[in-house]
């Protein structure tokens, strides 16, 4: 059960100073448009969906990172570019200060072939409830490893009211 | 080498008696000479059919829970509500993806101790109970059990600390059994024993037909029975996955193990008995 009155005021806040999102993926029905509307109205309005990654948006996301990437391993690339979505994850690892989120339908595949990112998507199958849950999951531990105290302290006070909405 | 070979960890193949001919347990034949192991590997590996299987059912699923998503925004695959058909159909996408992903797993999975992401990510562990007790009662045929009672008696706050993932499946695959295997209206007990600060031994308990050969339980293709629901790959499964789990948690002792006991019972029944020892909680 919400709490309507926390729920809306800590949406609003988080809309103020909210953390950008990319999420690339190739296949639309992953990450895919009823899941964004909901997370848009669940606070989560700064998320921009990509299917691959052209030398623009690599570039944009060097030069203007997200503060979180979501990336999945295979499809995204062209061979001149990179030779998939893992050489890319490396890539903004080592050279941006993005959150780096990996995903893929190989769970146990995508294990054992893994560099150093900061989260894994282990279960691609997703309602669009489940999509908000990890999302909030994810968003938290972006907050506690990649945010100094002070940064984006309008965005953690309302995300900290509407994750207490929702847990009513 | 043959591609596949040269991932394998466990060169059972090096392992086998002279002039043994088999197959080893990722799709590859060899014949041990005494001195040299010849092998040939399919030209369509197991593996890379399990591989793309995945890849492309993985899509097909997921349309399933999306428009099942538009029926009920609020259908999750954590938490199964057997009143609501829109969560029904994500429970069955559920069955199907565990399913496939043992069959990928079985075929292609290797342990590797490079994982370095999500291991300390905590899963509440009557949820998983309540989700597979229900997802599993969905099939119904009339090999499979009927009015399963569960009865759990694990403390609500109970969270598994370390690699959920894996054990949420371990969890699944006995969940599964117990609604092959028991007798048709009896309970089955699932209990967590706090053994020290941070480990739990979880207990299933559930009553079935005597297992014959049931030392022989955890091997690759163990069927107690012909007419058997199963095709004796789960344990198997969850012990390889026990295996991963000690090779990333990096113990010296109190490892994870899956044990079970079998007691006779009267009338023809059994108590079987699984523990997961040394869990993290």
């Amino acid at each position: 059960m919400k709490h309507k009155p926390l729920n809306g005021l800590g949406k609003l806040l988080m809309k103020i100073d909210n953390v950008s999102i990319c999420i690339i993926d190739d296949e639309d029905v992953y990450f895919n448009k009823a899941m964004l509307n909901t997370a848009k109205n669940s606070g989560f309005n700064e998320i921009d969906r990509y299917s691959k990654i052209d030398y623009a948006l690599l570039d944009r996301l060097q030069k203007n990172p997200y503060d979180i990437v979501v990336l999945d391993v295979q499809g995204i690339t062209e061979p001149s570019i990179a030779k998939d979505g893992m050489q890319i994850a490396s890539l903004l690892s080592r050279t941006t200060c993005s959150y780096i989120v990996i995903t893929s339908a190989h769970q146990f595949h995508l294990i054992n072939d893994m560099t150093k990112v900061d989260y894994i998507m282990e279960n691609k199958i997703q309602t669009t409830a489940d999509f908000i849950d990890e999302l909030i999951e994810i968003v938290d531990d972006f907050i506690s490893k990649k945010t100094s105290f002070y940064k984006k302290i309008i965005f953690k006070i309302g995300f900290s009211m509407f994750k207490k909405s929702i847990s009513q | 080498m043959l591609d596949i070979c040269i991932r394998c960890p466990s060169k059972d193949c090096e392992k086998s008696k002279i002039e043994t001919f088999d197959f080893c347990q990722y799709g590859v034949a060899f014949y041990n000479t005494g001195s040299i192991i010849k092998k040939k590997e399919e030209s369509v590996t197991l593996r890379h059919i399990s591989h793309n299987l995945r890849h492309e059912l993985n899509k097909v699923l997921q349309t399933i829970v999306a428009e099942a998503s538009l029926i009920d925004p609020n259908v999750s695959t954590k938490r199964i509500d057997l009143d609501n058909p829109a969560s029904k159909i994500v429970g069955a996408t559920v069955i199907i993806d565990q399913f496939i992903e043992m069959i990928a797993g079985v075929n292609e999975f290797h342990p590797s101790s490079h994982y370095s992401a999500n291991l300390d990510k905590k899963t509440n562990l009557i949820k998983i109970l309540d989700k597979y007790s229900k997802v599993f009662s969905l099939i119904v045929n009339t090999r499979r059990s009927k009015n399963i009672n569960f009865n759990f008696e694990v403390d609500k706050k109970t969270d598994i600390t370390f690699a959920s993932h894996i054990i949420e499946y371990i969890i699944s695959i006995m969940i599964d059994n117990i609604w092959k295997y028991s007798i048709d209206g009896s309970t089955a007990t699932v209990s967590s024993i706090k053994i020290n600060t941070s480990d739990i031994n979880l207990k299933f308990i559930n009553i079935s037909r005597p297992i014959l050969d049931s030392e022989m339980i955890f091997e690759k293709g163990f069927q107690s029975r012909n007419d058997s629901e199963g095709f004796g790959y789960g344990l198997y499964w969850a012990q390889v996955l026990v295996q991963y789990y000690n090779e990333l948690s990096k113990r010296d002792s109190d490892l994870l193990e899956l044990t079970h006991e079998q007691n006779l019972l009267e009338n023809e029944q059994a108590k079987q008995t699984f523990i997961i020892r040394n869990l993290r909680s």
